[in-house]
């Protein structure tokens, strides 16, 4: 599967205001997330006319580089996500399991702070920081599914939304995000539908 | 340099109507350069980003003579020799300034970047 990313030059020039890249090849560079197989692109945006070259002449002007992934690797984000979350709950349930042991006996409630370090600490800060990841991971997959879904289903709508995507770092934005995306997909029928029911489940997951 | 370098084109309604419609036959090459047409840059500011679909002013002749684009108005030829002489020096494209367009020359707002 080959896939293109921006480069440094390219992130600049798409972010840029004063960069000498024609609009338009603008809003092309900014579609462009370094996860999305060049022939999404090629497939869905052939109102631009010929993606693929367009795609090349960026890429010669340094503005994009192009990299071939395996289908395998680009699948791995999805993959990974599933277990996690799944071991995650049941960490979280026994952990508060274990909290409210604590909490009922009164001995241990006095002396909460040291007991809770003798067993939980290590506990407490890895389900902190692997929440964390599973979060971020969530709100990727999300994106990214949004991401291909108004590819595939509202081109005319990419350039906004793709950027709006790419803004989107926190389960909170995404979950803000949603009702507006919602509408957005609405004359979508039932892909749009299907696909929204997914969204949300990962918008669950990831608060 | 190319005698259309300065000018800077936009989109006519029969161009724009040309856009939308996906039966209309039309060689992929022009369809892509009329679709990137903005009625803000000069043709010498697409050079550098569509070398595969060099050389650009025929297409932009081309175009033209069919009605799908027309000139909105020209840019300093000064600019446009200065923005190419430093992709000849090296200087990366996206690491250029835009053309600015010189209201002397043109009667169009540049303001519309």
């Amino acid at each position: 599967m080959s896939v293109y990313s921006r480069t440094e030059i390219g992130q600049d020039a798409a972010n840029g205001e004063q960069s000498a890249l024609p609009r338009k090849l603008k809003s092309l560079l900014g579609m462009i997330d370094g996860k999305t197989a060049s022939h999404v692109y090629v497939r869905n945006l052939h109102a631009f006319g010929d993606v693929e070259k367009i795609l090349s002449s960026l890429e010669i002007a340094g503005l994009l580089h192009h990299s071939t992934k395996s289908a395998f690797s680009a699948s791995l984000p999805t993959k990974k996500l599933a277990t996690p979350s799944k071991w995650r709950k049941l960490l979280s349930f026994r952990l508060a399991e274990e909290n409210s042991k604590i909490n009922d006996d009164p001995d241990t409630a006095l002396a909460e702070p040291e007991a809770f370090s003798e067993f939980s600490e290590t506990q407490v800060l890895n389900f902190n920081e692997m929440s964390q990841i599973n979060q971020d991971a969530a709100v990727k997959q999300a994106t990214g599914e949004m991401a291909e879904f108004v590819l595939s289903y509202a081109p005319e709508h990419a350039v906004i939304v793709l950027k709006e995507l790419e803004e989107i770092s926190s389960s909170e934005q995404l979950a803000i995000a949603m009702s507006g995306y919602a509408q957005l997909i609405a004359h979508c029928g039932d892909p749009g539908s299907k696909h929204l029911v997914k969204i949300k489940q990962l918008v669950r997951n990831s608060l | 340099m190319n005698s259309i370098d300065n000018v800077v084109f936009i989109s006519t309604q029969l161009g724009l109507a040309a856009v939308r419609n996906k039966n209309l036959v039309m060689p992929l090459d022009l369809r892509t350069v009329l679709t990137l047409v903005d009625g803000v840059c000069p043709v010498a500011q697409y050079s550098p980003f569509l070398q595969v679909f060099a050389p650009l002013e025929p297409k932009f002749l081309s175009l033209e003579k069919s009605g799908f684009i027309t000139r909105l108005g020209t840019v300093s030829m000064i600019e446009v020799r200065k923005f190419q002489a430093s992709l000849l020096e090296g200087t990366p494209p996206a690491r250029l300034p835009r053309i600015d367009a010189d209201f002397k020359d043109s009667n169009f707002l540049a303001t519309l970047n």
